[in-house]
């Protein structure tokens, strides 16, 4: 190829490349750099196997994620119906009121990964309110993520269910 | 500063300002910025009013602090015994007590005084419900550098002095 001719194909690319829209390349962004941030839940909704749907966390669950750019999460969601302990002593807490209180709630921290390809989130657990899941792994398959809105389903819950669960980004 | 220049490169020493003695904070940037990001929990101890240590449970946990005024805080026991029935979103009363003891999450707002060196927490959810809206949660800042942070809780509910050791997560 003579030199004019390369020149010419370079100064087309450029051209090109400058008339691309750019939302074409914020369209790129990776799972990964969209699910950064902090999340509201809106709802959990949970199906048994035998097909029975419920509300997870009770009528107006309150829940918030961070998901940090370090790969560091943490995550909380309460049912809102909880009634407060009779003493502020925690240790003076009767055995109903903590069943009632640990039943209705789930916090825990550590880091998170995104595999782009399957769209699953997957939590690796340092501290968890449930001592069963200490140090273990959580998955979570990532069906929908916009600017405002994630959605993502937990098909393999601890007790056999299906959660669908919508957070949306918190202003 | 101070200039070294040896065989043409020059490197600035820079002098050192002491920080504030006793205060272990160094100037800088404001509290506010340094706070902001995820700690973990390394130990604490506790006081009563008559001065008589309580024993503090064997701990895990991450604070996290994020730039538009919002933290999460948990800690857990490290000792707590798994929940033995197949669905472990349903223990029994006495699996729920152990874990309920000396385990706690919340989530809320909160704010930095500058001057007194206090974040204030508006906690609006937690395992503890009795937390939730509590007036004046404070957490007073006594050190806090690039790896590490202490902070004392000069009240809890149960009437109790805690002071926080935290290192900074990587």
């Amino acid at each position: 190829m003579n030199r004019r001719y390369i020149i010419n194909l370079s100064a087309l690319t450029a051209v090109g490349l400058a008339l691309l829209p750019s939302n074409a390349i914020s369209q790129q962004k990776s799972l990964k750099e969209q699910l950064i941030g902090t999340w509201t839940l809106v709802s959990a909704a949970q199906v048994t196997k035998e097909g029975v749907k419920s509300d997870r966390w009770g009528p107006n669950p309150r829940g918030r994620a961070i998901f940090e750019a370090n790969g560091r999460y943490s995550f909380m969601i309460f049912r809102t119906d909880v009634p407060k302990f009779a003493s502020n002593n925690m240790n003076q807490v009767t055995a109903e009121e903590a069943k009632a209180a640990i039943q209705g709630m789930t916090a825990n921290y550590g880091t998170w990964s995104i595999d782009e390809a399957t769209k699953t989130l997957t939590t690796n657990i340092e501290g968890s309110s449930s001592p069963n899941l200490n140090g273990g792994t959580q998955k979570r398959i990532i069906s929908s993520l916009s600017a405002d809105e994630l959605k993502y389903t937990n098909p393999a819950s601890q007790i056999g269910s299906v959660d669908d669960v919508v957070w949306k980004r918190a202003k | 500063m101070n200039k070294i220049c040896v065989l043409g490169v020059c490197a600035v020493a820079l002098v050192t300002i002491p920080a504030f003695p006793n205060t272990g904070l160094a100037q800088g940037k404001p509290l506010k910025d340094q706070l902001v990001g995820t700690w973990i929990y390394v130990s604490s101890t506790g006081k009563r009013d008559d001065g008589s240590t309580v024993p503090r449970p064997s701990l895990q946990g991450a604070v996290t602090y994020t730039t538009d005024g919002r933290f999460h805080f948990i800690t857990t026991r490290t000792d707590t015994p798994k929940v033995s029935s197949s669905d472990p979103s349903r223990p029994t009363p006495e699996e729920a007590m152990s874990i309920a003891s000396g385990s706690v999450a919340y989530t809320g707002t909160y704010t930095v005084d500058e001057v007194t060196k206090t974040v204030h927490a508006n906690v609006e959810t937690s395992t503890f419900a009795n937390l939730v809206g509590a007036p004046n949660q404070r957490r007073i800042i006594s050190s806090i550098t690039a790896d590490e942070m202490k902070f004392t809780n000069p009240r809890t509910p149960a009437g109790v002095t805690l002071e926080f050791v935290w290192k900074r997560a990587k």
